[in-house]
């Protein structure tokens, strides 16, 4: 009776102090839809714990973006394929978890001290982080695998390589398959998915295996892709990046291609809920960064978000960093009011072109002397002139409340990495990482570190940053 | 040192002070508030009014907002009242939105092939100025990008010589004309508009103030008008710097001055020149070590030196750290005695750089030692999976396990090697004897297999049969467009199994390495130039040799001009403004830096331009300083165009001339003057130099030497000289059709063939021997656009192709109608039974000169003008087309090997 009585006093006193229950972050960006979303609750503020510091910056895949396109005038061109510039980590049950790009292996930590637990290498880089179940360890690797080793000593436990191909080509004083993991590991129900690709001229592999022996359930070959970056996934549908190119979608559960999203790209996606995929445009025309959110069903109008840097969705908010501002908007009014606002114009293009033909008819009549017909014509001409009037109303209005689905603003560094944990907004920026109120847009804290923070995870009352200096740093309460 | 600092702190507070002079403006105008009187504005000259049809808006910093309505046009302004022989045309001005025809003030007309007057102006990103002298107007284009909504004095000058614009004081463009200007019959004095006859395109922006001078400021007065002290004297090098990063978080820059005396550095992040450190050395060579550079951030340094009283600045250089290719080296953790085994085994095989692989991991102090005392990735391979953990785990807490050394998983340490083949540089056996698998993946020529239980016996592996090289812009001296690389008998992409892939990426070059020189490839090292920077890569496996960044290096419209470098297999020669530069091929060491001859011209003002080797001959030429392209902003950057300002005119030079090389050393040998060489033309084979030069005398006596025009296609005479004396062989008075698109020579030992572009093209063959025509013959473009109307000819397997056509080079008969339709910019090359060139869907394509069938790689995109290099037996292809914004490009290098040189690496 004692425990039981220690139990309910520990319930009461976690409701009335609003103390929540301490949450895993299994896999890349928390989930598969790469939310960057836990609803566990951070104590602040946070304190430096430990650091793991490393003597050399991930070696990233690819080099950064051109400086500028001179010819077109644009400047400060995205990068869209830096999927690995930190070494973001996993975290389950006191365990911390990440993937090397510099000692092809990934490592396993004491989250309370950040002592090496166990070392499991690979034959090439790992370059996003495991994803974490049921005691095991799932991930992708350069040298063409998909390794599973199991959590408490990371010991082998099954590997699969796609391609018949054994040959390793030289890539940045490394060695890599033509057909290199670079999409991590996705892990849904029995399933665990990768992508082996890299030249749009060989095949391309997407893999579902029995995630408990490694054996294959389909291994879907594919033509012209470039598979890379985190995989996403819904209950039927397998997201796919490509970087330079429109992330690609496929059926869960036969692994064939469905389509490709049109007018989107990079490797920086998430899903949200309403099956709407947060993502970079196509190509790096905009001058700076831009965030889109689009339909990959296709209809929906796209949103468009200039000048943005991150973007996270909590339900029907977004948050936001444009220009030197972090902010929130009700993501699903404005969408309407967006999709609004285009119907409108729609409906004033048709309207003009209507007044316009009047217009015409009006001067050849008046050429041919129809008076009578004139007269009819000028009555239709003032009846589409007050619709035209009344459409542009509209237009104003609807464009007027758009700016009232922005929420809070505040001063804000450009965000490398942007997640929410239990009402609090963590910042990744450089040299350092805040907390913003998610509610007020007001600074709660704020810990420096060295390098960009590229990566962040709230698990299990700790924050971890990974930086792009290769170093990973843990706050707690 | 204290003189140094207090130019840091000039040179950082330099903005601070303003220094206004009045300088005597012709025509002032004043646009704030209250210089208007409703919806007019007063000039100084009091019979100006400029009027507007409302009245004015200003903006909060009290600036005219104009747009729209919002523009002055007067009528009725004489051209006799405006200058002619000089004219300074300033703005202060802020721009809210590029367009591709902006004005902000000006007295022009531009309609078509007539361009008359002057305008101060921009267009989708940079300013412009450009003035009429009678033929097409001439245009200098500001070097870097206006940002929109940011405030700035423009400035714009021309002094019968030279045309220039400023930015905020600063020169940004420059170029040289020659006459007065010529203005229209009848033109607007605009303001806030780009306003003629027929056009009228509102500038989105404010204005502050607009000036017009009957002389051109000089470029101190300019920068005191923009509140900047008078420019200090620049340094004068002997050797021009050279930026090297030499270790995680350093770099180190070498140059060399006439005059000993005190040099220092002053460098920072971004474009704060906040710190500085005193340059070591004496005569004249100095150096500085920059320390505690931070990962992946551009800095900005100026080269500060100190003449007695007097302080002379280099112009402020860049560097990215990102761009530091240095590995990290093995840790001191290794037993000193297996270093030194290693050590040993590098010393007796003589290689450092590139891919080690060890058979056999039982020795883990070894791969450390390697690590330790070389630059290579070392790869081993282990059977036994004992062994490999404790190897992996001993080097992982050594710090190099994937960094430096890896280990990978075989069955059998006598089976097949999981590796390419033709990559490895040094391999190194603890107990497998040598069989073919070990020689398949050595790289061929250089390779060496060293078997340490055979008392380290070493054997290495033979060049490969028919595989060649790309030594000049053109492949070889004689501009072929070819090399002698049978690709192994490939003719399709599919024959190809990618070898290497990675560095370079985008951010080495400008985003499509507009025109700029090719990559070279000597002695199985592929040298590739990007953003005034340079980087050697072992062709075979991509590694990185050296690279190095040369403020002054960038060249641009190789088509009108020529390369900028030649290798062979010990050096690479680069041309770098009045120098040449001989580096160690190898390793990147400057072993000698070269003067154009005769000598004398350096001071003069001449630049080196051609740069190429013939037998014992270095050759050069002297251009005039400023004549070569360099600007690379802007879509008219991109030289793509057909008239006279499109950058079509050719770069020609004073003088020829000869350094005699023995033992990597240079000495002078010969000069030859007679002409104005044009620079496309030069070309050389069998120990004979080939070119085109004029001898008008209207050209000999212009100041100018980037030159189009009637003249420049007169009086031309095609010249044989001897390369090792300079001697006259032969010379042929040619009257060829003008080449007013384009201009080349190449030689073959088939013959001489000269193709003048202008509506079409006109091939001209020439015997090499006499010098005498030998057969003509003319052909329509396949496009005017994305270099169609001047693309290069190859010449291959004694044939010429030249889209469409291909002709018999020895009988100019037609022999196809059929080549591989080029869809973009980059031109053909040829190699073994195919050429490359950027072809459907503006992919990396081939066509197969036997089937003639096209194949493509997806999404690989060369660079806009020539970067896909047969050579080394595979095709070569350093990164030159990432920055192209619009496409989904794999941005990266990569290295191409011919199936059937894999051998059993399938």
């Amino acid at each position: 009776m004692r425990w039981l009585y220690l139990l309910l006093v520990f319930c009461i006193l976690r409701v009335l102090l609003g103390i929540s229950q301490a949450e895993d972050w299994p896999t890349y960006r928390h989930d598969n839809r790469r939310s960057g979303v836990t609803q566990e609750k951070p104590d602040l503020p946070l304190n430096l714990a430990w650091v793991r510091k490393s003597s050399v910056a991930p070696m990233m895949a690819w080099s950064g973006p051109a400086k500028w396109d001179a010819y077109s005038g644009n400047k400060d061109l995205q990068s869209m394929r830096n999927f690995d510039p930190a070494f973001f980590v996993t975290s389950v049950k006191g365990a911390v978890f990440f993937g090397s790009s510099i000692d092809n292996a990934v490592h396993c930590l004491d989250s309370k001290t950040g002592k090496e637990r166990w070392v499991s290498f690979a034959g090439g880089a790992v370059r996003l982080p495991p994803a974490i179940d049921s005691g095991r360890v799932y991930f992708g690797s350069d040298d063409g695998y998909a390794y599973c080793v199991g959590s408490n000593d990371g010991k082998p436990i099954w590997k699969f390589r796609p391609a018949q191909s054994d040959r390793l080509i030289p890539s940045n004083g490394k060695l890599i398959s033509p057909w290199p993991v670079r999409s991590g590991v996705m892990l849904s129900g029995k399933k665990a998915y990768f992508a082996a690709s890299l030249l749009p001229w060989e095949k391309s592999y997407l893999c579902a295996l029995d995630k408990d022996n490694g054996k294959p359930i389909y291994i879907s070959e594919n033509a012209n892709m470039t598979l890379q970056g985190a995989l996403l996934g819904s209950t039927t549908t397998v997201y796919a990046p490509q970087g330079r190119s429109m992330p690609l979608l496929f059926n869960a559960t036969n692994g064939k291609a469905i389509k490709g999203v049109g007018g989107m790209g990079g490797t920086f996606c998430l899903l949200t809920e309403d099956e709407l995929l947060v993502g970079m445009p196509a190509n790096q025309k905009s001058s700076g960064n831009v965030i889109q959110i689009g339909d990959p069903s296709g209809g929906q109008a796209m949103l468009k978000f200039a000048g943005a840097d991150r973007l996270l969705v909590v339900g029907e908010m977004a948050y936001i960093h444009q220009g030197r501002f972090l902010q929130s908007l009700n993501r699903i009014e404005y969408a309407r009011l967006q999709k609004r606002t285009s119907d409108l114009g729609a409906q004033l293009k048709a309207l003009k072109a209507n007044d316009n033909k009047l217009r015409k008819e009006r001067k050849a009549m008046v050429a041919q002397k129809k008076q009578p017909g004139v007269k009819g014509v000028d009555e239709k001409i003032v009846q589409v002139g007050g619709a035209i009037k009344d459409i542009e109303g509209q237009i104003n209005s609807s464009r007027q409340s758009l700016g009232k689905c922005f929420g809070w603003e505040t001063s804000c560094p450009a965000p490398y990495e942007l997640i929410f944990a239990g009402g609090v907004l963590f910042v990744g920026a450089k040299g350092k990482v805040m907390a913003f109120d998610a509610e007020s847009g007001k600074e709660k804290w704020s810990g420096d570190v060295d390098g960009h923070a590229y990566g962040l995870v709230y698990s299990d009352g700790r924050l971890y940053v990974s930086t792009s200096l290769g170093h990973i740093y843990c706050f707690s309460g | 040192m204290l003189r140094l600092y207090l130019l840091l702190c000039f040179l950082t507070l330099v903005c601070s002070s303003v220094v206004r002079s009045d300088d005597g403006a012709l025509h002032q105008w004043h646009f704030t508030k209250t210089h208007w009187k409703g919806s007019s504005v007063s000039c100084s000259d009091l019979s100006l009014v400029g009027k507007i049809t409302s009245e004015p808006d200003f903006n909060e910093d009290g600036g005219w907002i104009t747009g729209g309505s919002a523009a002055i046009s007067i009528e009725g302004v004489k051209a006799s009242s405006l200058p002619s022989q000089q004219i300074t045309v300033e703005a202060d001005v802020v721009i809210e939105k590029g367009q591709q025809w902006g004005g902000i003030i000006s007295y022009a007309q531009d309609n078509g092939d007539y361009e008359r007057g002057w305008l101060l102006g921009y267009n989708e990103s940079a300013f412009v100025f450009w003035i009429s002298t009678g033929g097409s107007l001439k245009e200098v284009v500001s070097d870097m990008p206006f940002t929109p909504g940011v405030r700035y004095k423009v400035t714009g000058s021309f002094d019968g010589k030279n045309i220039r614009i400023y930015v905020d004081g600063r020169v940004s463009g420059a170029a040289s004309i020659d006459g007065n200007i010529v203005y229209p019959k009848w033109a607007y004095y605009a303001i806030g508009a780009y306003k003629d006859e027929n056009e009228n395109y509102p500038m989105l922006g404010r204005l502050f103030s607009a000036s017009v001078f009957s002389k051109a400021l000089t470029e101190d007065q300019v920068r005191a008008r923009s509140g900047l002290k008078p420019a200090p004297k620049p340094i004068e090098f002997t050797a021009r710097p050279v930026l090297r990063f030499t270790g995680k978080a350093e770099a180190q820059i070498q140059w060399s001055t006439a005059l000993g005396s005190d040099c220092a550095v002053v460098y920072g992040i971004g474009k704060s020149l906040d710190r500085m450190i005193a340059a070591k050395g004496d005569k004249g060579d100095h150096v500085v070590t920059l320390g505690d550079l931070r990962h992946a951030e551009s800095y900005s340094y100026r080269i500060v030196q100190t003449l007695g009283n007097e302080e002379r600045v280099s112009p402020e250089y860049e560097f990215n750290t990102s761009l530091n290719f240095n590995v990290l080296r093995g840790g001191e953790g290794g037993a000193q005695g297996v270093v030194s085994q290693a050590a040993a085994i590098v010393e007796r095989a003589g290689i450092n750089r590139g891919y080690c692989l060890v058979i056999g991991a039982t020795k883990p102090e070894l791969l450390l030692g390697l690590s330790s005392v070389t630059e290579m990735s070392v790869v081993a391979l282990e059977s036994d999976q004992d062994t490999l953990s404790a190897s992996r785990k001993y080097l992982y807490e050594n710090g190099v396990y994937g960094s430096r050394v890896s280990i990978i998983k075989v069955d059998g340490i006598n089976d097949k090697i999981p590796l390419t083949s033709c990559m490895v540089n040094l391999l190194v056996s603890l107990k497998r004897k040598d069989d073919d698998e070990i020689r398949r993946v050595l790289v061929p020529g250089r390779g060496k297999a060293m078997f340490l239980s055979e008392g380290g016996r070493i054997v290495t592996r033979d060049k490969l049969k028919d595989s060649g090289e790309w030594t000049h812009q053109y492949g070889n001296a004689g501009n072929t467009a070819s090399s002698n690389d049978s690709l192994g008998g490939a003719t399709g992409t599919a024959d190809f199994a990618v070898q290497w892939v990675g560095r370079p990426g985008a951010d080495f070059g400008i985003d499509r390495n507009p025109r700029m020189p090719a990559p070279i490839v000597a002695g199985g090292r592929l040298f590739h130039q990007g953003m005034n920077r340079l980087i050697a890569l072992d062709s075979n496996n991509g590694a990185v040799l050296w690279a190095a960044e040369i403020p002054d290096l960038r060249r641009v419209n190789i088509p009108r001009d020529c390369g900028n470098w030649c290798a062979d297999d010990h050096n690479l020669y680069v041309a770098v403004k009045d120098q040449a530069f001989i580096f160690n091929a190898e390793t990147g060491r400057r072993r000698q830096v070269l003067k154009v001859l005769p000598e004398e011209m350096s001071s003069k003002g001449h630049d080196w331009g051609y740069i190429g080797r013939v037998g014992n001959a270095l050759l050069g030429t002297t251009v005039r300083r400023a004549t070569g392209y360099t600007s690379f902003w802007s879509k008219r950057m991109w030289f793509d165009g057909k008239g006279a300002n499109d950058g079509t005119a050719q770069v020609c030079s004073d003088s020829l001339f000869s350094y005699e090389l023995v033992n990597s050393r240079a000495k002078p040998s010969w000069v030859y003057r007679q002409g104005v060489i044009l620079n496309p033309t030069i070309s050389a084979m069998s120990g004979r130099i080939y070119f085109v030069e004029t001898r008008n005398k209207k050209i000999l006596a212009s100041t100018k030497r980037r030159l189009s025009g009637a003249d420049l296609w007169r009086d031309q005479f095609l010249v044989a000289l001897d390369a090792r004396s300079g001697k006259l062989i032969w010379e042929q008075a040619i009257d060829t059709q003008d080449g007013t698109v384009s201009f080349y020579l190449q030689a073959s030992p088939e013959g001489l063939l000269l193709t003048a572009s202008n509506t079409k093209f006109h091939l001209y063959a020439f015997d090499p021997e006499t010098g005498m025509p030998t057969w003509k013959k003319s052909a329509n473009w396949p496009d005017d656009h994305h270099s169609g109307h001047f693309q290069h000819p190859v010449i291959t397997g004694g044939n010429i192709y030249l889209q469409p056509n291909g002709y018999r080079m020895n009988s100019g008969e037609l022999i196809t109608s059929k080549v591989g339709r080029r869809e973009g910019c980059h031109t053909y090359v040829g190699a073994g039974g195919a050429l490359i060139y950027r072809g459907k869907s503006r992919q990396i394509s081939m066509w197969d000169r036997k089937t003639e069938s096209v194949s493509s790689w997806p999404r690989l995109r060369p660079s806009c003008w020539l970067n896909t290099i047969p050579a080394s037996g595979m095709l070569l292809v350093p990164e030159g087309g990432g920055g192209c914004s619009c496409g989904g490009w794999m941005e990266t290098s990569i290295g191409f090997l011919p199936k059937s040189r894999l051998g059993g690496a399938r």
